[in-house]
């Protein structure tokens, strides 16, 4: 018994090193669809690739992924390709967590995707991501609900004023009991979905150079507030407690907000949800004072810097960051792609499948800039997070509840200059 | 029982092994000791004087973890400076009471008569460590601008939690404990509902009341309501946030300690409560003069494991409210979380900020030990 296990293991040993395999492990998060496009792509390298192994590392829950990637690299075990989005992608950047890109993406592969969205995958001038896709956002609108209360359905060119007058319009007591049942605008407080009516206003959070907080003053508070007051003030979109617990995304699959700001991401679930009875469309988020500014941002490849093969994991990489395999996400309608000549095939731009107005997506990018992240980018949300708790409750103002932690912010921002 | 015990052992190891066999005794017992020695200085030992060290330099979680690193991330003792300085004190007067002092000062009265009637050294602890929280963080008092104010108020609202969660788990417990200490058809099926939440999982406890604390559509507010109570936010308040947290807590806890006290209970001899019926007792007098005395080394059991155990509350803080609103529930270990795993992952702060804890817990145990002798009685 005992023999024959040391002739089995020795001769699995002698074979390894005959066909001198290389493994790379790859560690991303991701849905069960997502996943499975993954697995397809890994056994089709492999075809291609019999001397490279791919470990797939799933750490399901995008919430702690990058407390276990991060846990990964302490432990000295990093996995060689890891998957990352550009909002934390500083705060491994800084600990030296990737290999540059530099050497391996000429300017030939780069060419096709969008220059500003590669910039958000550079830390100090180096690209260190390859993107995968691009989140940006829009508004969708219920368009039967517009048909019912005659409003006139958004359009480009649309302002805030447009935008509020139709929100009122569609906000409604339909049963007569006094409370509002039919909101015009479903609501969200994380700072993703409302960072486009800061930006559109003309403001920031950081100065350009992160030194100084500047959420709280000028055209940034204005933004802010306005979209405070849409809930708090005008009441188009439901309070914490109006809302009880529902998205705003469930909130409009529902039927009961008749416009959200949100993601590609909401496409195929509003398609694939048996209870939405409605027809949908998207249009560009509403032009304020600055524009219709939104933000693009996503995810991409980095090799770890301590890739005991970096050529194989830039093999990996170019595999599935190639236009077939991007268009597979496409296809599933997953993600927005990264690389434009995906963009504009039918993988993207399908006649058929409801929201009709696709090309919103790839024309937002024109304007789109990345959310402001910096190196402490997840302490600052967790101090942003304090102040807005009473403001999203509509007991403060948006520069009272910042006051409370704009020191804070400051010396974060200062610990990182 | 126990004194026979004590004498049969060494006669028994005495015949068997002679003097010789018994000095290589040591040597044996550390062999077949090794498997879980290893374990715990792999799994115990390793982790705890790596944090140690971790805490004295700024070493964060993306990168890899080696002796080399520690020396380079090397900064002293600037995190425990950060954590402990303050930049500026002043004085102030009184703040606005919150509507939280009647309560507080209700219990603290509770407590000071406890101490008059009883003079329990582990209640003094327990009442100064509450008068002091009651001080600082109601009636305002020295205002200190903290280096690191989330530090500072997470160990009030840890103060806070233990002040109140602590008394009232120990006494909800032994009041339940003495109700269902009795012969009674169907006891184990009260006995057993009051325990059913310690072996529920705390992040299913927390989603539960979380849903439960609902203003609009949880059951507490809508039973509120019948009452024509307008009820309050609860967790999505400022005020309300920490005592939902600690309701929840004292829920989910009662049933533990209520086992151990009735395990107590039960080692009470009844002839002393007949011993108390002749000479005239009634209930009260002996619940206060046989049952509370004969009690007290399980009271201080119970009251040394809830302190440890509350100043280690994370996780119905981490479900419910993740510390807000307004960081009305950021309590220390959360802050610790928060620190050491949110990017840039500072753990050397967040190892620093673990470390305090354990210096609070021990100190505090410490003086529970000593002050043991005053008012724990063993029987003779």
């Amino acid at each position: 018994m005992f023999k024959k296990f040391t002739s089995v293991a020795l001769l699995a040993l002698l074979t390894s090193l005959a066909l001198a395999q290389t493994e790379i492990e790859f560690a991303t998060w991701g849905t069960t669809e997502d996943i499975a496009i993954y697995e397809d792509l890994i056994a089709d390298f492999e075809a291609d690739h019999p001397d490279i192994d791919v470990v797939l590392n799933h750490i399901p829950s995008a919430g702690d992924y990058e407390q276990n990637l991060a846990t990964l690299i302490a432990a000295g075990a990093a996995p060689d390709v890891f998957f990352i989005n550009n909002i934390s992608l500083p705060g491994f950047a800084a600990q030296g967590a990737f290999t540059p890109l530099g050497e391996f993406a000429d300017e030939a592969f780069l060419e096709d995707f969008f220059p500003g969205h590669l910039a958000a995958f550079r830390y100090e001038g180096e690209l260190v991501a390859i993107p995968r896709d691009i989140s940006n956002l829009v508004l969708y609108y219920n368009q039967d609900m517009f048909e019912e209360a005659g409003v006139e359905p958004p359009s480009e060119g649309w302002t805030w004023d447009d935008f509020m007058a139709a929100a009122q319009e569609l906000t409604q007591d339909t049963d007569g009991d006094g409370q509002i049942d039919q909101f015009g605008f479903g609501y969200s407080t994380y700072f993703l979905f409302w960072q486009p009516w800061v930006w559109s206003n003309g403001g920031q959070f950081f100065s350009d150079d992160h030194g100084e907080f500047t959420l709280n003053q000028g055209e940034a508070l204005e933004g802010l507030q306005y979209y405070v007051d849409l809930r708090c003030e005008a009441n188009v979109a439901p309070t914490t407690e109006q809302a009880a617990e529902r998205t705003a995304a469930s909130m409009f699959a529902q039927g009961d907000a008749a416009m959200i700001v949100d993601g590609r991401w909401r496409a195929a679930p509003l398609n694939n949800d048996p209870a939405v009875d409605f027809v949908y469309d998207v249009a560009p988020f509403p032009e304020g004072a600055a524009g219709s500014i939104v933000d693009v941002d996503g995810s991409g490849w980095g090799i770890s810097s301590s890739s005991d093969d970096p050529e194989a994991a830039w093999e990996f990489i170019q595999f599935v960051s190639s236009p077939e395999a991007m268009a597979r996400w496409t296809e599933a309608g997953i993600i927005i792609p990264a690389r434009r000549s995906v963009g504009t095939t039918e993988a993207f731009i399908s006649p058929d499948v409801a929201p009709a107005s696709d090309e919103v997506f790839v024309e937002a990018n024109e304007t789109a800039i990345p959310t402001e992240t910096f190196e402490g980018w997840g302490e600052f949300v967790s101090l942003l997070g304090e102040g807005m708790s009473e403001v999203w409750l509509c007991e403060t103002s948006v520069e009272e509840g910042l006051d409370i932690v704009a020191d804070d912010i400051e010396d974060l921002l200062s610990e990182y200059q | 029982m126990a004194a026979e015990s004590q004498v049969t052992i060494p006669q028994a190891s005495g015949k068997s092994m002679g003097p010789l066999r018994r000095h290589g005794d040591g040597l044996w017992a550390l062999l077949f000791l090794a498997p879980s020695l290893v374990g715990i200085l792999i799994f115990v030992v390793g982790p705890i004087v790596m944090s140690v060290l971790i805490s004295f330099t700024d070493w964060r979680l993306a990168s890899p973890l080696t002796l080399q690193s520690l020396r380079e991330d090397w900064v002293g003792w600037e995190n425990y400076v950060q954590l402990l300085t303050w930049e500026e004190a002043h004085w102030s007067p009184f703040r606005a009471i919150a509507w939280r002092a009647p309560i507080l000062l209700v219990s603290l009265a509770g407590l000071l008569w406890l101490m008059w009637r009883r003079s329990l050294g582990v209640i003094w602890g327990v009442g100064l460590l509450f008068l002091s929280a009651v001080l600082f963080g109601y009636f305002g008092g020295l205002i200190v601008d903290w280096e690191d104010r989330r530090f500072w108020q997470s160990m009030w609202n840890t103060l806070y939690f233990v002040g109140l969660s602590v008394p009232l788990t120990v006494a909800i417990s032994l009041l339940l404990a003495s109700a269902l200490n009795r012969q009674l058809r169907g006891i184990a099926f009260y006995r057993a509902a009051y325990f059913m939440p310690v072996i529920s999982g705390a992040v299913v406890v927390a989603l539960v009341w979380r849903w439960m604390f609902n203003p609009s559509i949880g059951p507490i507010n809508q039973f509120l309501g019948l009452l024509s109570i307008e009820g309050p936010g609860w967790l999505n308040s400022r005020e309300w946030a920490m005592p939902a947290i600690i309701i929840t807590d004292i829920w989910s806890k009662i049933g533990f300690y209520m086992v151990i006290f009735l395990a107590g209970l039960q080692g009470i001899p009844h002839h002393l409560y007949e011993a108390a019926e002749l000479d005239g007792a009634n209930k009260w007098h002996k619940f206060w003069n046989v049952t509370l005395p004969l009690l007290s080394s399980t009271t201080f059991l119970n009251v040394v494991l809830a302190l440890i155990a509350a100043f280690q509350v994370f996780t119905l803080p981490y479900i419910m409210t993740e510390g807000g609103p307004a960081g009305a529930t950021r309590v220390l270990v959360y802050y610790m979380y928060e620190r050491a795993f949110d990017t840039p992952f500072r753990m050397g702060l967040g190892s620093a900020i673990a470390w305090i804890v354990f210096v609070i817990i021990f100190a505090i145990t410490a003086v529970q030990w000593y002050a043991r002798r005053k008012w724990v009685v063993y029987e003779e």
